[in-house]
């Protein structure tokens, strides 16, 4: 699209925005009976630098509720953010929103 | 000022047996994930071929103390055995690197075995790690399974164990975050019998 201004230049109009092309994962960390709450708060700390107060948020909430999302992005950042939650033995899978 | 990674923030008793105890549980747990790779190489790319060659995913899912440390990470089998696929080599190398540092960590001291601030996250996954390892052991893979009255009278030793490695986990984390919050690291004379070997 495109419009003539007084000059005669043409000027190219800013083009439609591109549909959302990149899809929206989670990852979310579930309870499980084994893990202390204590750990999963310094995993969350540790690994997504959440201030302590965010991490005891999310810890809780995987307590209470049974599971939280703990990180959103893409696919490839969310599998690597279910890969280190594994690695640090908790229940983690990733999701599209 | 803060902390430096040389700096000892927990120290682990090794005393009275607890060092061979938990060396000897390192032992079984890594010769467990070792089932997951295939021959190491010391060529890269014979490495890589290796790799590609080889699906460990059946080989975890057999085992159920495997399995308990490999969730599925997607809701659809595909997709999950796919992930599976691509991943199992790298966190099992990942997890027997860890093992790594408290071995040596382990097989440096005698008595208290002091932990330094860059070694702390390892002996912390190290030490979650064995606690599910062995939790499989009485309670079974699944992330909901809980022992039950027939497992815990059969293995109550067993469950004392993971209780054990939850009482070291939370000591670990407490005088790590102590260390921390003050700025200060400990101190080995003060562990009394720390004698480097």
């Amino acid at each position: 699209m495109s419009s003539a201004a007084d000059g005669g230049v043409e000027i190219l109009e800013a083009p439609a925005e591109a549909a959302e092309a990149v899809h929206q994962w989670v990852t979310i960390v579930w309870d499980d009976p084994v893990n202390l709450m204590s750990y999963v708060t310094y995993v969350f700390q540790e690994y997504f630098k959440y201030p302590l107060e965010k991490a005891e948020e999310l810890m809780l909430k995987v307590h209470h509720e049974g599971k939280a999302v703990v990180s959103t992005g893409n696919r490839e950042a969310m599998e690597k953010d279910v890969l280190a939650m594994q690695g640090y033995n908790l229940w983690a899978s990733m999701e599209q929103m | 000022m803060s902390l430096d990674n040389d700096d000892i923030v927990w120290a682990f008793d090794g005393r009275d047996g607890r060092a061979h105890a938990l060396a000897a549980m390192l032992h079984l747990y890594a010769e467990n994930l070792e089932a997951l790779l295939p021959t190491e190489s010391d060529d890269a790319f014979e490495q890589i071929v290796a790799d590609l060659a080889d699906d460990p995913t059946t080989r975890m899912l057999g085992n159920p103390r495997l399995a308990r440390l490999f969730p599925p990470a997607l809701s659809d089998p595909k997709g999950s055995d796919e992930f599976w696929r691509d991943s199992i080599h790298s966190q099992a190398r990942a997890r027997l690197a860890a093992a790594r540092v408290v071995v040596e960590d382990l097989s440096d001291w005698e008595g208290f075995v002091p932990v330094t601030l860059a070694r702390a996250d390892d002996w912390a996954k190290v030490i979650g790690a064995l606690r599910l390892f062995w939790y499989t052991e009485i309670a079974g893979p699944g992330r909901l399974d809980e022992p039950t009255a027939q497992a815990l009278a059969e293995d109550g030793g067993l469950h004392d164990l993971i209780d054990w490695l939850g009482f070291l986990l939370e000591d670990l984390l407490e005088s790590r975050q102590t260390c921390l919050q003050l700025n200060a690291s400990l101190d080995p004379d003060e562990f009394g019998e720390a004698d480097p070997e």
